[in-house]
C-alpha cells in the first residue's frame, strides 16, 4: 500500500470514507484510528509495535507532565526542573527508538525501520514539548493521542503536523462534506499527475546517471542532476497533494509542505518554501531553544563586549543554525552525504546572513534595484546552482561519488556529447515530462500570484468543471508511467 | 511602550510597527529579527523570554509584545 497506487485512492480511501460516514458522529474518530492501524499494518506488519511503543511513551509523558503542572504540589524552579526531567525521559525514549532503527547501521547493525518513524517521532517530540511549554493540554484519552500520531494520510511522508492544528478536526467526527470530497479528490488527481506523469517518467534516467556517472559526460550528468531535482519536487509535492487532499475529505486541514520553492529569492527563502513543516519544526524545537539557551547567550554577551553588537547579533543564530542543519542532515539518514547536505546549507545560509547588509549596500552604490531584472536573474542563477548541487550530494550514493560527479561537470562538460547520450528513456517520455513540468510551472506561477485554480474551475459551468477533471483523469490513465515497461517507483521521502 | 516601539523601528525600519498586527504572519520579523528583538527586550526590560513565548500570538503586534513584556515582568 502506498499513496500513489490506485489501491489507495480507489479502494482503501473510499472504504474508510464509507465506514466513517456510516459510523455515529461520536465514534467516527475511532474509524479513523482503526484505518490508521490497518494502513500501518499493511505497510510495516509487526513493526506496528514501534508505533504503539512511541504512542505509549508520548501519552504517558504528556499525562505525567500535565499532572505535575496541574497538581500544584511543586512550584517555581522546582516544578520546571521536575518537568524537564520528565520531558527529557520522554524524548530520550522516543528518540532512542528512532536511533535504534535508523542509525545503528553506522555500527554495522542494520534493522528494517518502520515506515514513517522519522515523521511520527518528530510529532511525538512536538507534542511532549508543547505540553511541557503549556501551549497545549495533554490529551486524556490514549486512543486519541494514538490517532494524532498515526493519521494514515500523513503516516508515510508527513507533513509534520502540530497537535494544536489538527487534533480538533481529527476528533470532531464531522460528516464528509461534498465540497471537501470534490476538492480533496481533485488535489489527489493533481498529486497523481505530478508523480505518474513527471517523476516516474524521469526516474529511470536519474537512476542511470547517478548509478554509473563515470560513463557520462559532464553535460549529461548536469541534466541528470537537474532531472533529480525536478523528480524530487514532483514526487514529494505530488505525494503531499495526495496526503492533504485525503485529509481534506475528512475535514482535516493538514499543513502545506511546499510553496512554489523555485520562486525563492535565497537559500533561506527556498527552505521556507520546501519541506516547510520540517523547517518549521526545526525552527521551533531546535533553533529557538538553542538560541535562547543560557550558555549561548553568555557567548553572545562576551562577543558583544569584544566586537560590539554588529558581530554579536550573529552569534546565537549562527550556533543555533549549525544545530538546525546538523539535525536536518542527520534526520534524512545515517550517511555522510546527508551530513554533508546539512553542513552545505549551514555554510550557504550563514554566508547569506552575514553578507546580506554588505550586498544591499553594494547594490545601492551601484544603483541596482532588488526587484530589477538583472538582480532577479542573477539571484535565480545563484539559487539554481545552490539547489541543484545540494540535491546532487543528497542523491549521490556516496560522498566521493558526489564529488566525482561535480569533478566531471567541471573538467569534462562536453556539451556536444549530450546529444549522443543514451539516458535509458525514449523521446516520448522526455517530451511528455517536459510538457507536464511546464504545466506544473504555470500552475506554480498562478499560485505565486495568489490565484486558486480549483476555485476558478469550481466557478465554471457544470460541463466545463466535469469536463476538466475527466480530462485530467484520462490524462493520468493514458499518459501515466505504469503498466508494461514501467516498474512502480517507491516514494523517495517514505525512506527517510 | 515607547521604548518598545523604538526597538521595533530599529529592527524593522520603514514598517508601520505601531499599527501592524501581522509582524510574523507577513514575515516582517524573520527568525533572526525575532532573536535580535528578544535580546533587546531582555536587556531593556530585564525579563527572560523562554522558547515557549516565541509564538506568533506574542509577536504579531506591538500591543501583543507589550502584553507579553508586562506579563513576564509580573512573573518576575
Amino acid at each position: 500500500m502506498s499513496y500513489h497506487l490506485l489501491t489507495y485512492s480507489l479502494i482503501f480511501l473510499p472504504a474508510v470514507m464509507l465506514l466513517y460516514q456510516l459510523a455515529p458522529e461520536k465514534y467516527r474518530w475511532s474509524v479513523l484510528l482503526a484505518a490508521d492501524y490497518v494502513f500501518f499494518w499493511m505497510i510495516s506488519k509487526k513493526l506496528i509495535i514501534c508505533l504503539l511503543a512511541s504512542t505509549v511513551i508520548t501519552y504517558v509523558t504528556g499525562r505525567v507532565l500535565g499532572f505535575v503542572t496541574e497538581s500544584g504540589k511543586v512550584k517555581g524552579k522546582k516544578l520546571t526542573a521536575r518537568k524537564r526531567i520528565i520531558l527529557a525521559c520522554g524524548i530520550c525514549l522516543t528518540l532512542g527508538l528512532l536511533i535504534v532503527y535508523k542509525y545503528l547501521r553506522v555500527f554495522g547493525i542494520s534493522l528494517i525501520a518502520p515506515i514513517g518513524i522519522s515523521y511520527y517521532t518528530l510529532q511525538t517530540i512536538s507534542y511532549m514539548m508543547d505540553v511541557y511549554r503549556c501551549t497545549i493540554k495533554a490529551e486524556k484519552k490514549f486512543a486519541k493521542t494514538a490517532l494524532y500520531l498515526s493519521f494514515f494520510p500523513q503516516l508515510m511522508e508527513g507533513p509534520i503536523s502540530r497537535f494544536s492544528d489538527v487534533a480538533e478536526a481529527l476528533y470532531s467526527g464531522k460528516q464528509i462534506e461534498f465540497e471537501n470530497l470534490v476538492f480533496g479528490y481533485q488535489r489527489i488527481i493533481w498529486g497523481l499527475f505530478k508523480k505518474m506523469l513527471i517523476a516516474d517518467r524521469i526516474a529511470p534516467m536519474v537512476g542511470k546517471v547517478f548509478n554509473s556517472y563515470e560513463s557520462y559526460a559532464g553535460s549529461a550528468i548536469a541534466i541528470g542532476v537537474i532531472c533529480f531535482t525536478i523528480q524530487l519536487y514532483m514526487e514529494f509535492s505530488g505525494c503531499m497533494d495526495i496526503v492533504i487532499g485525503s485529509g481534506q475529505i475528512f475535514g482535516v486541514k493538514l499543513p502545506e509542505n511546499f510553496r512554489q520553492p523555485f520562486f525563492a529569492k535565497s537559500a533561506s527563502d527556498f527552505w521556507r518554501r520546501w519541506h516547510i513543516t520540517l523547517g518549521a519544526w526545526l525552527k521551533d524545537y531546535v533553533f529557538y531553544p538553542v538560541s535562547l539557551a543560557k550558555p549561548v547567550k553568555k557567548i553572545g554577551k562576551k562577543v558583544k563586549g569584544i566586537w560590539g553588537i554588529n558581530v554579536s547579533k550573529f552569534v546565537a543564530p549562527t550556533i543555533a543554525l549549525f544545530f538546525v542543519w546538523l539535525s536536518n542532515g542527520i534526520w534524512h539518514g545515517a550517511g555522510w552525504t546527508y551530513l554533508f547536505y546539512g553542513m552545505y546549507y549551514f555554510v550557504i545560509i550563514f554566508l547569506e546572513n552575514i553578507l546580506e547588509n554588505p550586498a544591499a549596500k553594494l547594490m545601492e552604490r551601484m544603483k541596482l534595484s532588488q526587484e530589477g531584472m538583472p538582480v532577479k536573474l542573477l539571484r535565480g542563477i545563484k539559487l539554481f546552482f545552490i539547489v541543484n548541487i545540494g540535491e546532487m550530494f543528497f542523491r549521490a550514493p556516496t560522498l566521493s561519488q558526489g564529488f566525482g560527479m561535480l569533478g566531471r561537470m567541471l573538467t569534462s562538460f562536453n556539451l556536444s556529447a549530450l546529444f549522443e547520450t543514451n539516458f535509458g528513456v525514449d523521446g516520448y517520455d522526455i517530451i511528455l515530462a517536459v510538457v507536464c513540468f511546464a504545466i506544473v510551472m504555470v500552475v506554480d506561477v498562478l499560485h505565486e500570484k495568489g490565484i486558486s485554480i480549483r476555485q476558478r474551475i469550481a466557478s465554471q459551468r457544470l460541463a466545463v468543471r466535469w469536463g476538466f477533471w475527466y480530462a485530467a483523469i484520462l490524462c493520468i490513465v493514458i499518459f501515466g508511467a505504469y503498466g508494461a515497461g514501467y516498474t512502480v517507483v517507491d516514494m523517495i521521502y517514505a525512506a527517510y | 511602550m515607547e521604548k518598545l516601539l523604538e526597538i521595533l523601528e530599529e529592527i524593522a525600519p520603514g514598517e508601520d510597527v505601531k499599527n501592524c498586527t501581522t509582524l510574523i504572519d507577513d514575515h516582517i520579523l524573520d527568525s533572526f529579527a525575532i532573536l535580535t528583538l528578544v535580546s533587546e527586550l531582555e536587556e531593556e526590560f530585564e525579563i527572560e523570554v523562554s522558547p515557549a513565548e516565541l509564538i506568533p500570538d506574542n509577536f504579531n503586534s506591538a500591543a501583543a509584545l507589550w502584553d507579553m513584556i508586562c506579563r513576564l515582568k509580573e512573573e518576575g
